[in-house]
């Protein structure tokens, strides 16, 4: 029963891998990846490692290929190149990757040991176990690790800022008037109904130069 | 019960997929993705080698690959949004930035 649930997990997991790499648009990438790392979350269950298997389903389906996606929407990046692959080069690439699974294929077919059944597990390793040697023989790597991600959230936001200062100022200015006026949708086309209304209290006339825009662009 | 090599051809054939995505591909995004694909079949050998071992170290070393990943995603595409606000392109050709 073990190995048919194996065959199946490893055939789809391969089949939308594959997909991932061969897709034309980003987003069919994407999803393919998502049902890859659904398979291998279920792969990691058949391994007797159900944390692992939740942590990847969290991690990489919840938060990593949603970040990419995100990207990948928001960012409006969908126009792909009419070359999918790589023309200057190509052949190299092709044939590094070749070199890398005929090694990786005869290293693996030439060991006589891996080819043993795997023995039952006496006991199968649980989360108590797992977090009492996480907490306390990796209690370093664990905190350099948090350090490590803390250290990429700041990197990551500092990347990703608009270092622009110069429509700053309209962008801020432009708050105000859209939550006092709930039913409107802020629109270009609206703004000059919208500002004047705040006008006794703020002063600011409407503007509609290139600061307005710029800041509606976000 | 499956012997170890199935896991192993399986870790093999996604890390060649993925290492041929990173290599042949223009589109920085599925460039990124292949290497996600590389590191979850590393997580599946450290998981197999665990499980036949009888050793937790596997899981404990595939929590941190997984926590350096979500940390490595969010700066790619933390210098990606950068890159596309200045460059507008997303071909690995084009961006030959860091080029002597």
């Amino acid at each position: 029963m073990e190995r048919e649930f194996f065959l199946l997990l490893a055939t789809v997991a391969t089949g939308s891998g594959f997909l991932v790499v061969v897709a034309k648009d980003p987003i069919h990438s994407a999803l393919a990846l998502v049902a890859c790392f659904v398979q291998i979350a279920a792969l990691f269950i058949l391994l007797g490692a159900p944390f692992l298997a939740v942590i990847q389903i969290f991690v990489y389906v919840g938060a990593v290929m949603v970040l990419f996606l995100f990207v990948i929407m928001m960012l409006n990046v969908r126009q792909e190149a009419l070359t999918r692959f790589i023309p200057s080069g190509a052949i190299a690439a092709f044939v590094v990757t070749l070199v890398l699974a005929v090694e990786m294929g005869l290293l693996l077919s030439w060991s006589s040991d891996l080819h043993q059944l795997m023995a039952p597990a006496a006991e199968p390793p649980s989360v108590n176990a797992l977090s009492l040697a996480l907490f306390q023989d990796y209690l370093l790597p664990f905190e350099v690790a948090s350090v490590i991600l803390l250290v990429a959230l700041v990197g990551a936001v500092i990347l990703a800022r608009d270092d622009e200062k110069a429509d700053a100022s309209p962008r801020r200015a432009l708050h105000p008037a859209q939550g006092r006026v709930p039913g409107r949708v802020a629109t270009p086309d609206t703004m000059p109904d919208i500002l004047p209304d705040n006008g006794p209290d703020t002063g600011r006339e409407p503007d509609n130069g290139p600061g307005t825009s710029g800041g509606m662009r976000r | 019960m499956i012997p170890l090599s199935w896991y192993l051809f399986l870790a093999a054939v996604l890390f060649v997929t993925g290492a041929a995505g990173v290599l042949l591909r223009r589109n920085v995004l599925i460039v990124l993705m292949s290497l996600e694909l590389m590191l979850n079949s590393v997580n599946i050998n450290l998981l197999a080698f665990g499980h036949a071992m009888q050793d937790l170290r596997g899981q404990i070393i595939a929590i941190f690959v997984i926590a350096i990943t979500a940390a490595e995603v969010a700066v790619a595409l933390g210098i990606l949004v950068a890159l596309l606000r200045r460059k507008h392109t997303l071909e690995v050709d084009d961006l030959t930035v860091l080029k002597g």
